[in-house]
């Protein structure tokens, strides 16, 4: 059972050699300076970006692989992703943002609704937030609504970049324990990304330094 | 404090010049307006029609406009194919046309010896020119670049990030564009539809070319002015009025667009 991405990812004029393998249950820490391609790894795995060569497959199931013209769309990946910039929809409420991939998927409303009122606990964040537009929360509370987001879908794969970033001191300490928890109980692959090592050591179980 | 000069004698003159040049003119029509008799001309059936036939067909025109429109400005925002910008530049050209060429280029296309329009005519026995449908045609023809012009430029404007997190989420392209980016294109939307239906109300040169100006058939407000400076003055007058009063309550609707004066 290993996550395995081994090729190149074409951006503009660079070509990042990549060549990654995660096993299951491992929470892999990726460390690097900023235009390192640490994002560009990420959204290879998720689907934003094609591999130029190489494969990309999960549990032996192939996601990206150009010559032989597999690919699979970021909606049909088992891929939950916590962006940089979290990227949460502004004129949703907390509810609609983390149901969103749940109704997306056909899910109806009424469950949609509970899967994601349990995840909003499970991540700490009181149900009375859930009629709130994310505009309106901390840095730490719209971190923990992207984070509800992702997992709601119970992906296979969970992607976090940078995911301190943001975040005020004090909620910082919160959002470590909560993550460390999170990925503790996660039972497949958790690629992590960020500039600072020491988020890295705390959290991954295998670390990775990128030039 | 002191307060720091920022302009100059000659600009400020030059402005104000500028400013009672625009001014006078909507100004005198308030004071040339017989105001006794405005019951009287405003009853007479003809003028009603225009009035009813006005607004019925902007209002139609501009919700056309939104339903090719809002596709269209999606398409010309997000496509990469080759040709796009001659594309742009093929939908916007209404913009600067002159309207009565609008008006030969759809009798050109729509006409019974049209392009299209003789087609329709051998095979259905459908004639559009001169007719209602003809003037909503010509509407939308002069006022749709108003609103694919308003919303392309919020659609470029808008957060591609956003819809590669809604992707990674599972939504179709459609649910992308029905929830994410048409939600943040909302005054954008608001703006574009309110230009359209303002263009559509006051469309003339497009309009009588391709459906001439038949009392109660398709005569609208403008053509009515046009109509009655050589039959009775003081109606024009009226009318004019009436399209003043609309324009300047929609440039009221709008100064969230652009009166706004923070950079923002």
């Amino acid at each position: 059972m290993t996550l395995s991405l081994v090729g190149t990812v074409r951006r503009g004029s660079f070509f990042h050699n990549i060549d990654l393998r995660v096993e299951r249950g491992e929470v892999f820490g990726i460390v690097g300076r900023n235009g390192a391609g640490k994002s560009t790894l990420l959204h290879t795995i998720a689907g934003l970006i094609g591999l130029s060569d190489g494969e990309l497959s999960v549990n032996g199931t192939v996601w990206d692989n150009p010559s032989s013209h597999t690919w699979l769309e970021p909606g049909e990946r088992s891929c939950g992703v916590v962006f940089q910039d979290l990227r949460l929809f502004p004129r949703m409420t907390v509810m609609q943002n983390i149901s969103f991939g749940l109704r997306s998927r056909g899910i109806a409303q009424h469950e949609a609704t509970d899967r994601a009122t349990v995840m909003m606990q499970s991540v700490g964040l009181d149900v009375s937030y859930s009629s709130r537009n994310v505009q309106q929360l901390s840095g730490g509370e719209r971190q923990r609504v992207a984070l509800a987001r992702a997992l709601v879908l119970q992906p296979e794969v969970l992607l976090l970049d940078e995911p301190f970033t943001g975040v005020d001191q004090h909620s910082l300490g919160g959002l470590r324990n909560l993550l460390k928890e999170v990925v503790a109980e996660f039972s497949g692959y958790v690629v992590l990304v960020s500039h600072n090592q020491t988020d890295i050591e705390t959290i991954s179980s295998r670390t990775l330094m990128i030039q | 404090m002191r307060k720091i000069k920022r302009l100059s004698w000659p600009i400020i003159a030059m402005a104000g010049f500028a400013l009672v040049f625009i001014a006078l003119p909507l100004v005198s029509v308030l004071f040339r307006t017989p105001w006794s008799d405005i019951s009287d001309l405003l009853s007479v059936r003809q003028i009603r029609q225009a009035v009813w036939i006005s607004l019925y067909t902007s209002l139609i025109s501009a919700l056309l406009c939104v339903l090719f429109g809002v596709p269209l400005a999606w398409f010309l925002a997000r496509s990469e194919m080759r040709g796009i910008k001659l594309l742009r530049a093929i939908c916007i050209t209404p913009m600067v046309l002159p309207p009565v060429v609008g008006g030969i280029a759809l009798l050109s296309a729509f006409g019974r010896r049209g392009l299209l329009g003789q087609w329709l005519y051998d095979w259905w026995g459908v004639s559009l020119p001169f007719t209602r449908t003809a003037v909503v045609m010509a509407q939308v023809f002069v006022a749709i670049p108003f609103l694919v012009l308003a919303l392309e430029s919020s659609f470029r404007q808008l957060d591609t990030g956003l819809e590669d997190a809604a992707r990674t989420l599972g939504a179709s392209p459609m649910r992308i564009f029905f929830t994410v980016v048409l939600p943040s294109s909302t005054p954008a939307l608001i703006a574009g539809f309110v230009l359209a239906w303002a263009r559509s109300l006051g469309e003339f040169g497009a309009s009588i070319t391709f459906a001439g100006s038949f009392p109660g058939k398709t005569q609208t407000l403008p053509m009515a002015v046009y109509e009655y400076i050589s039959i009775d003055y003081r109606q024009s007058l009226v009318l004019s009025l009436i399209l003043i009063a609309i324009s300047v309550a929609v440039l009221g609707a709008m100064r969230g667009q652009w009166m706004r004066t923070d950079p923002s």
